[in-house]
């Protein structure tokens, strides 16, 4: 985990690396509950998020969904992109034949199982052509490419020689500092 | 010879006849290749397909009936830009030499608009940025001279394609930022938008080998309310809309960016809208209007969802003019042919939605034509 942190803060020309102290900074647990829980009731009252077409699997978030294979698992709170439990891998491994991306996005979610909020590295898995199921697309604390290390626009295969894009995994690498 | 044989012979012999009777009245037809005629007012959609990321394509349709005129390969994450003189398409794209794997090939590629032929392709650096299509990762000088594209690493820079000279001239490092807002009165300036509320404002040697930069003082809080990287020239000005709401006209001619004012969208409107999707505004020059992707409920994290409503603004004294029922869209843009037209993209049914705006009702927009096209179309642009 430490080795996966040193490696995010360098890669990111620092730009990552602040943009994770600015979101433990902001982010107290009420805040984020409190932000949270606008973004759940947006996703349930709306059809789908924007490209979200998985239609009758779509059901109302309640933060509590232990359904890894769900776009409202509570780690996904800032995934846009394949889900990789999907595609042979789990939340936290890559499917067969595919590398974890070097450099990644970092989002803060709430786990409503305990009431922390975790610190989440969206890797992109690489090496594969995409994986085409389960394409989800959250975006609590995402921030356009000027806040780089808190985009999710972008594919993140883009530093591993390996560059093509096939799925996203959401490692728990740490608890949020406030809150 | 049997006898079945023999009758079939026969009756082979009897068609072949026929058959030359026939061609003697029908004028056999030449297969030859359509063009897109040079007046024809276009839709162009860049669609990323997702599904299937190495196949991406550019969809041209025509702007008046939606009829669908042709495409443009755009291979892995493929940008485009429209230059000024309208004759050409530009996209830059990623090839791997094995599809998927091998080799990285970054190209610009240019296509003649009307045959959609390839007429030049100049090899870029292998750090542009694969991502989904933004108007500001890719842009060209007023003068069309010279092309910007948006490379990271992720640490950006920007990509200086001379076209002229038909080969990159610099890559300029514009870290902590993103995007480019060319100049309209300076063909050597061009913008960018930073992380810490600053815009950098570059300024090209003649030759496009290198620039100044020089930044601003911080114009937005990106903490407390960050501002979309689509924006709308407005004249000199563009027009920037906030996560939560505010329009932010902001001048990028001078040697530094300027404030010029700010209003809000949404100021005594019930139900928390805010703007949202990946094009959220989009704006029509005569007589100022700028129209926003709203949707209701809005919060941390909503600034994607689709639109409920859209909004029409004056957008020199921030009326509300107007609020039209609309598709789920992500991304809108104005055509600038005849009635104001505006073209929305619905990710959610994969269609592209066009509507006409009415000026005696605040520039409400009502819907005329609906065309299933594309996968993942996040870019659209209009003639």
């Amino acid at each position: 985990m430490l080795t996966l942190l040193s490696r995010l803060s360098s890669a990111f020309d620092g730009v990552a690396e602040a943009g994770l102290r600015r979101s433990a900074q902001r982010f107290g647990r009420r805040s984020l509950i409190a932000a949270l829980g606008g973004a759940l009731v947006g996703g349930a009252v709306l059809p789908m998020l924007p490209f979200d077409r998985s239609g009758g699997r779509a059901r109302a978030a309640t933060g509590e969904d232990d359904d890894d294979q769900s776009c409202e698992y509570w780690r996904y709170c800032a995934l846009d992109g394949f889900l990789c439990t999907c595609c042979g891998g789990s939340v936290s491994s890559c499917p067969p034949g595919a590398e974890p991306s070097v450099v990644t996005w970092v989002g803060t979610c709430m786990s409503a199982k305990d009431g922390k909020a975790y610190l989440i590295s969206y890797n992109d898995c690489c090496g594969k052509t995409s994986c085409g199921r389960c394409l989800c697309n959250y975006n609590m604390n995402e921030r356009p490419g000027y806040r780089m290390g808190v985009h999710n626009d972008i594919n993140w295969c883009m530093a591993n020689n390996r560059g093509m894009y096939h799925c996203t995994v959401a490692a728990v690498i740490g608890v949020s500092g406030a809150g | 010879m049997g006898r079945v044989a023999t009758l079939l012979l026969v009756a082979a012999v009897a068609a072949v006849g026929g058959a030359q009777a026939a061609a003697q009245e029908l004028k056999p037809e030449e297969v030859t290749v359509a063009r897109i005629p040079a007046d024809t007012p276009k839709v162009y959609l860049a669609d990323i397909a997702i599904n299937h990321i190495v196949d991406g394509r550019l969809y041209i349709l025509d702007a008046g009936t939606l009829r669908f005129l042709g495409l443009v390969g755009t291979g892995f994450a493929g940008t485009m830009y429209l230059p000024h003189h309208g004759g050409e398409i530009y996209t830059a794209t990623t090839y791997y030499a094995k599809l998927t794997r091998g080799e990285r090939l970054d190209l610009l590629e240019v296509r003649d608009a009307s045959t959609l032929e390839l007429k030049a392709e100049i090899p870029l650096p292998n750090t542009r940025a694969q991502a989904l299509n933004y108007r500001p990762l890719m842009q060209g000088s007023a003068d069309d001279r010279f092309v910007f594209i948006q490379n990271a690493t992720p640490g950006t820079s920007i990509t200086v394609v001379d076209m002229k000279a038909g080969k990159v001239s610099a890559e300029i490092s514009n870290d902590g930022c993103y995007g480019t807002y060319p100049a309209a009165g300076n063909p050597l300036r061009y913008v960018t938008i930073c992380g810490d509320g600053s815009f950098g404002t570059y300024t090209l040697a003649a030759d496009g080998t290198s620039a100044e930069r020089r930044a601003s003082t911080p114009l937005f809080d990106p903490d407390e309310d960050p501002l979309f990287i689509h924006a709308e020239r407005a004249g000199d000005d563009w027009l920037f809309v906030s996560f939560a709401g505010t329009v932010y006209r902001i001048n990028l001619e001078g040697e530094t960016a300027r404030l010029v004012g700010t209003f809000p969208l949404a100021g005594g409107v019930e139900g928390s809208w805010r703007p949202g999707g990946y094009q959220p505004i989009a704006y029509l020059p005569t007589p100022g209007v700028l129209f926003v992707l709203m949707h209701s409920g809005g919060a941390e994290g909503s600034h994607k969802n689709p639109a409920e409503e859209i909004w029409a603004v004056d957008a020199k004294t921030g009326k509300l003019l107007s609020r039209s029922p609309c598709a789920p869209l992500t991304s809108l843009t104005v055509g600038s042919a005849g009635t104001p037209t505006l073209f929305g993209i619905n990710p959610i049914d994969a269609t592209v939605v066009r509507y006409q705006a009415d000026p005696a009702a605040g520039f409400a927009v009502g819907e005329r034509e609906v065309e299933q096209v594309g996968e993942a179309v996040v870019q659209v642009e209009a003639d």
